[in-house]
């Protein structure tokens, strides 16, 4: 990888040392061109014209994103944002009093909220699969909750909180060996590491294009799986997901665009498949190399650090590293940072409300670098926050 | 007077072609542009995040000025990224049983009738069209006459995709209020083209893109809710988010106490400031002089069609709003719309399932429909009508 280019096309790294990839990435040249050049398109010829004359690379912007996974592009719907494709997906499940919802520990709370209103609707139970002896979720002790009242199985791979991955593909192979569906929440992922659909065995994987993949902001994508096509009907339709074919009757897509809506930005569509392709470009098995490096080389140098603690979980981790300090919160650390031009967050507690109590934690200092960023930035935010804390 | 001439000079894509389709997605004119660009070059620059934090008096404003447009309070408003996104947020939200009633217009809009369709498909419900008057506006004495115990919700589109009916929506709300039915308005095709008051309304819900009248950028719309549906038991999104919820224990959320609980915290601030500059760059030209200027160019285009052979103007109602809808005795709409834009006139074809139950009842196939906005002038509009002549043959 040719650092030199990379962060020569990416305009941010003039301004700030970029640390909070798991939140928003900074958008390449190329991804911010797609936009800006598609609204000026819009603002010369309409939004509509624009479009039409673009249908060629808007359609191109699926099949880059389908590449990004290894799915169809007609596996593939677009979305406002990961949120928005993941509560498409799961209030598409229907459920009974009763039945089972088993997630994750780590699970975040958007999607934790969205159970909660399911469960006062409908009477299903959320159960929580518990973790292993390294914090990740237990495929063991998944197999083991299994019976024919589990109605589907949904976890967060990568929790926004810290560097743990969980076993997305050993829990695939359990919710297929039972038939039972899988809603894989890859918010994180794509963009960071190599993603494929048929290694993880899920049914259902939504994703955001802001962070990691470094798309705009009000982008997403959810991947559903050909044979649930069959079936599957959104929660919500209107007449692009369902044409309206005579005055009472609608007639489902046969594609995952059933989950989409007429209604549409096609400028970030194309900031999304742009974004895809720059990855893909690039290469993600190179991506994920050198964001491990980077995360693994920074957790060393927090630990070394008097009264820091590295907070992340599992075996295998990601480019997302959190930590604590004993005496100085993590919202002073985030600001003295943002005060020497260095972009980190701060993960809070109600976020991951589950995990937050089994582990006792507070808010966090999240630090998530990507590829782009360059050993020297790693060191400029480390002498900050020995600084920091040295006092 | 306003400077239309001026807001003519800022719209740069009059320079290339006659658009006549603002109602479906408008222009936008350079302070909107300027403001999504300018918010993603911040971006790029200083990341996401930052970016936000160093805007948020910015895009807190934009609450502040969509409720400024519609008469609101800033905390009745939610920005989303579409007006389906609004109007099935709210929809979904409210619970149906079998044989409850959903009341609707006519003229309702396919997105928002197939939604019916399934929710009658799910719960049994059912779906009850008010009658039109003999203008074909939604009747409000007949909405009076349907009201019973099982009428849950009264839903409809002010302004219809098809035509330039504006169905009474202030009459609709008066009748919804006095029986305390919950009145979602779909307002999609009138902000930004009329003056738009949610008091005089009656509402309790409103929604609309930024993309058509308003001239904001695709991507972006709003929903209102009214005060006392927020503090109301039950009012919640069809779905939720940790956003719009706060997850206070393992076991419990509580839904945030503003109309901001329909949105998801997921969000795009560049297109939300450049609706904030569309809704201020309407404003500042006055939806008064807006309103009368629109209803001029279409009044006076429907006009000279009805005066063409073979023409049919469609338009039903007694008001009318800037959709011009017609069609030709031999030709059809597809035909003359590919004719127009061979001649580089933007108009637009509207299929017979935009809006099913009306282009039935009145048996119509297609329209070709016409919708001039106020930085269109005269001059474009008699370019529209040569080139019309022409391509029916009496030019």
């Amino acid at each position: 990888m040719d650092i030199k280019q990379v962060r020569s096309e990416t305009p941010g790294v003039t301004h700030r040392v970029h640390l909070d990839n798991a939140g928003t990435g900074l958008m390449p040249k190329p991804v911010a061109d797609a936009v800006k050049g598609h609204i000026v398109l819009e603002a010369r010829i309409g939004g509509y014209e624009a479009e039409a004359q673009e249908n060629e690379r808007i359609e191109a912007a699926y099949s880059s994103v389908a590449k990004l996974i290894g799915a169809k592009k007609s596996e593939i719907a677009f979305a406002d944002n990961a949120t928005v494709a993941w509560q498409r997906a799961f209030f598409a499940q229907t459920f009974s009093e009763g039945e089972r919802i088993l997630i994750a520990e780590a699970e975040y709370a958007a999607n934790y909220v969205a159970y909660l209103q399911m469960h006062k609707r409908k009477g299903c139970v959320i159960d929580v699969i518990p973790n292993d002896a390294s914090g990740a979720t237990d495929p063991q002790a998944l197999e083991k909750m299994i019976d024919d009242k589990v109605r589907l199985i949904a976890i967060t791979w990568i929790p926004t909180n810290g560097g743990l991955v969980n076993p997305a593909a050993s829990i695939g192979k359990i919710a297929r060996a039972h038939g039972i569906p899988y809603l894989l929440d890859a918010c994180q992922a794509p963009g960071q590491m190599p993603v494929n659909v048929d290694e993880l065995g899920c049914d259902f994987l939504s994703a955001t294009g802001r962070k990691f993949m470094r798309g705009p902001r009000g982008t997403g994508f959810l991947y559903v799986r050909s044979k649930m096509l069959g079936h599957i009907e959104p929660y919500m339709l209107d007449h692009y997901g369902a044409p309206w074919t005579a005055p009472q009757e609608y007639e489902m897509r046969s594609d995952a665009r059933r989950f989409e809506t007429w209604e549409r930005a096609p400028a970030l569509h194309l900031g999304l498949g742009a974004a895809a392709d720059y990855a893909l470009d690039i290469g993600l098995k190179s991506i994920r190399t050198r964001v491990t490096k980077l995360a693994d080389n920074l957790r060393d140098e927090l630990d070394k650090i008097p009264r820091i603690t590295v907070q992340d979980i599992g075996t295998q981790k990601c480019a997302i590293v959190t930590f604590t300090h004993e005496q100085i919160d993590s919202d002073a650390i985030k600001s003295a940072m943002s005060e020497e031009g260095i972009n980190v967050s701060v993960s809070r507690a109600p976020s991951t409300l589950l995990d937050a109590k089994a582990r006792n934690l507070t808010d966090l200092v999240r630090v998530s670098p990507h590829y782009y960023n360059s050993e020297e930035e790693l060191e400029i935010f480390l002498s900050v926050l020995r600084g920091v804390t040295g006092r | 007077m306003p400077d239309f001439a001026k807001a003519r000079t800022e719209t740069p894509a009059v320079a290339s072609g006659v658009y006549l389709n603002n109602a479906s997605c408008s222009l936008m004119p350079q302070p909107v542009i300027k403001a999504v660009q300018d918010y993603f070059a911040l971006e790029a620059r200083v990341g996401g995040y930052p970016a936000m934090a160093q805007e948020s008096a910015a895009l807190e404003a934009v609450y502040g000025s969509v409720a400024a447009l519609i008469n609101a309070k800033p905390n009745e408003i939610a920005l989303m990224g579409s007006h389906t996104l609004a109007w099935q947020s709210v929809f979904l939200g409210l619970r149906f049983k079998e044989g409850d009633r959903i009341l609707t217009s006519r003229s309702e809009y396919g997105a928002n009738y197939v939604a019916f369709l399934q929710m009658q498909r799910r719960t049994g419900c059912v779906i009850d069209v008010i009658p039109c008057g003999n203008d074909g506006a939604t009747d409000p004495l007949a909405l009076e006459k349907m009201i019973d115990d099982r009428v849950k919700l009264i839903a409809i589109n002010w302004i219809p995709t098809n035509g330039g009916l504006m169905n009474p929506a202030a009459e609709i709300g008066n009748v919804a209020r006095s029986h305390g039915i919950p009145y979602l308005l779909d307002a999609c095709q009138a902000l930004g083209q009329v003056p738009v008051d949610v008091k005089e309304l009656g509402c309790d819900f409103l929604t609309s893109a930024g993309r058509k009248w308003l001239r904001g950028p695709k991507g972006s719309g709003f929903l209102y809710v009214r005060e006392d549906k927020l503090s109301a038991p039950g009012c919640e999104p069809g779905i939720i988010d940790d956003f719009g919820a706060l997850w206070s224990q393992s076991d419990k959320y509580e839904v945030i106490d503003t109309a901001r609980r329909f949105e998801t915290h997921e969000q795009q601030p560049a297109l939300r400031l450049g609706l904030g500059a569309a809704v201020e760059y309407a404003r500042t030209i006055g939806l008064d002089n807006i309103r009368e200027r629109v209803n001029h160019l279409a009044e006076g285009l429907r006009g000279e069609l009805a005066a063409l052979q073979g023409i049919r103007v469609q338009d039903l109602g007694g008001e009318r709003a800037g959709l011009v809808t017609f069609t030709h005795d031999d030709i059809p709409a597809a035909d003359i719309t590919a004719a127009l834009h061979k001649e580089n006139i933007c108009v637009k074809t509207i299929p017979q399932a935009g809006a099913y139950l009306d282009t039935q009842a009145r048996d119509i196939p297609e329209l070709v429909r016409v919708s001039a906005h106020y930085f269109n002038n005269e001059d474009e509009l008699e370019a529209l009508l040569k080139a019309l002549r022409a391509a029916i043959g009496t030019g």
